[in-house]
């Protein structure tokens, strides 16, 4: 992977097309949904909500399920590389910020529809659920230890937190249906839209489509950087230090920095730890956490 | 894979025997939660029957946490989780005899608790054989759960805190399923109890199936 | 619970705006946390707190 030395670090070829794209992508949604579509007859302006709400819960959905197939592909022996299981923590994390964006403008959307900003509604315990399970996945991750066990360790949780949707599915089913408190309010059951408000609500899928894929590649790129820095930062720590060391005072780097290569074999009797052990990063990361 | 369960199971209980650390201070922790459920909620005797079951099981579930916590710490001192992966025991085996022996405390804690709560908040235990399936199907369902979960963080250093975080959130469809049998049980929900516990067996089912497959993965990464 | 003088326009300005703001949040620390790795990376500028941290070992090896 080439790394730019732009002002953005994390962005690629990719990310500035797609950036490009989700952009114009922005501006149409919310010319589209704050002004040209209709407001709606029941709901009034608020049926503008609809033009954010489902699309962000879609793609939490989505980035949960990319994060449960790539720790498929990691666990699954044939397929194993780092590369599934930073792909499986990005993805989670983006699908963290749409669950929680979700969350929030719901609660927003519900306070003025149904009067509360919560009801025990079955999907949305089953949403905050999946947000707590997730989070405690991401929190997972940041824990230390070589990366191979970590990853695994990460890949059968991600697992058991794709099991426990099916279950709290359905958990907080029978268990509203049991208690009858309240009618459900359903989402889908808001009144059929059609016309502009069906065209802008598409187009909403789409544009937070483009926008998870955008924010999901910055967020693998600084994945594989931190991989990166993991694997070799002790290396090119030892080699600065030398550089320093041998030009005394004037501790000014050459241009585009040490190479890690002929260092290794200059350093005397103890040298470092193999590549990719990762020893300093990971006291590093421990003692940070 | 039964026989080296036993031996795990065993020798936990043992452990457990010469120490004393679940009748000692988990139990008395579990009723001091009790105590002040009691507090918190006012000594209103009407509300404390009411919520008496929820708040029975959110115990359970406090314990649990400690249970499992207790059973993995038993495992880092003196490189005892290196013996464990060098003993050529069985992966599977191993689970199902931590989990076991996580199960059979729990069991001694839940009667404990449930004394508790008909003395201390005076519910009264109508059908006797639903709440002794449940609590049955629930402690399955929670020590396979929280054996998965433990040897997961068994290895960190952060595993005090990052365990209930990733423990408790898996473990609230058996909060669920459990309090609503055991409210059906003493007569406060309508509809019958007895479909909670297909809820429950499933978790219990699906966590047993997923420990004893991954189990020994996680003791080598741990 | 629908305001007659904001028509509701308050929970929309509420909700996209939240949206705006959390997803947008989000997004910069991401490109924050780019930029601070893109400067641990050794083509950049030498003087990041990784390499501080190590200093004491390197330089024992330096024997200085």
């Amino acid at each position: 992977m080439t790394l730019s030395s732009r002002r953005s670090s994390t962005s690629s070829r990719a990310t500035r097309i797609v950036g490009g794209f989700t952009l114009l992508g922005v501006v149409a949604l919310l010319v589209l949904g704050l002004v040209v579509s209709p407001p709606d007859p029941i709901q009034g302006e608020t049926v503008r909500l609809i033009y954010v709400h489902p699309a962000s819960a879609t793609m939490c959905y989505v980035g949960f399920g990319i994060c449960a197939l790539a720790s498929i592909a990691y666990l699954w022996p044939r397929t194993r590389n780092m590369r599934w299981d930073r792909l499986a923590g990005a993805s989670a994390e983006v699908g963290v910020a749409f669950c929680v964006a979700c969350l929030v403008s719901g609660s927003i959307w519900g306070r003025y529809s149904w009067g509360v900003w919560w009801t025990w509604d079955a999907r949305l315990t089953l949403t905050a659920l999946l947000l707590v399970v997730f989070l405690g996945y991401l929190a997972l991750r940041r824990t230390g230890g070589d990366p191979a066990g970590r990853a695994k360790r990460a890949a059968i949780t991600a697992l058991c937190c794709f099991i426990v949707v099916p279950i709290d599915h359905e958990a907080t089913n029978w268990w509203v249906t049991l208690h009858q408190k309240d009618t459900l309010f359903r989402i889908g059951k808001a009144p059929l839209i059609q016309g502009w408000q069906l065209g802008t609500m598409l187009l909403s899928f789409v544009v937070f489509a483009l926008l998870f894929t955008w924010m999901l590649l910055h967020r693998l790129s600084v994945e594989h950087m931190e991989a990166r820095l993991e694997d070799e930062g002790y290396v090119w720590a030892v080699a600065e230090r030398r550089a320093e060391g041998s030009a005394g005072d004037e501790a000014v780097l050459p241009a585009g920095g040490p190479r890690p290569g002929p260092v290794v074999t200059a350093v005397p009797a103890a040298g470092p730890p193999p590549l990719g052990t990762g020893t300093m990063s990971r006291t590093r990361r421990e003692e940070g956490r | 894979m039964w026989r080296d369960a036993l031996l795990v199971a065993g020798k936990d209980l043992r452990v457990e025997a010469r120490s004393r650390v679940t009748t000692n201070q988990v139990a008395p922790y579990a009723l001091v939660v009790l105590l002040l459920f009691g507090f918190a909620f006012n000594q209103d005797r009407y509300v404390l029957t009411h919520v008496g079951p929820g708040l029975f099981w959110i115990a359970v579930l406090l314990c649990a946490l400690l249970a499992v916590q207790r059973s993995f710490s038993l495992e880092s001192a003196d490189g005892a989780r290196d013996g464990l992966r060098l003993s050529g025991l069985d992966g599977g085996g191993i689970f199902l005899g931590k989990a076991m022996a996580i199960a059979a405390q729990l069991a001694v804690l839940e009667v404990i608790l449930a004394l508790g709560v008909v003395v201390l908040f005076g519910t009264r235990m109508a059908d006797p054989l639903l709440l002794v399936v449940t609590c049955a199907l629930a402690t399955a369902g929670l020590a396979a759960a929280g054996t998965v979960y433990g040897v997961m963080a068994a290895g960190l250093r952060v595993r005090e805190t990052l365990l209930p975080l990733l423990l408790l959130p898996v473990l609230a469809p058996v909060l669920l399923g459990a309090t609503q049998a055991w409210l059906a049980a003493i007569g406060l929900a309508t509809g019958s109890g007895w479909r909670w516990l297909t809820l429950l067996a499933a978790f219990a089912a699906i966590y047993l199936t997923l420990g004893v497959l991954a189990f020994g993965t996680l003791l080598e990464e741990a | 619970m629908s305001n007659p003088v904001t028509g509701g326009w308050d929970y929309v300005a509420g909700g996209y705006g939240a949206t705006a703001v959390l997803l947008g949040g989000y997004v910069l620390s991401v490109l924050r946390r780019g930029r601070v790795l893109r400067r641990r990376l050794p083509a950049g500028s030498p003087a990041s707190p990784v390499l501080a941290e190590v200093r004491p070992v390197a330089t024992a090896e330096e024997g200085r």
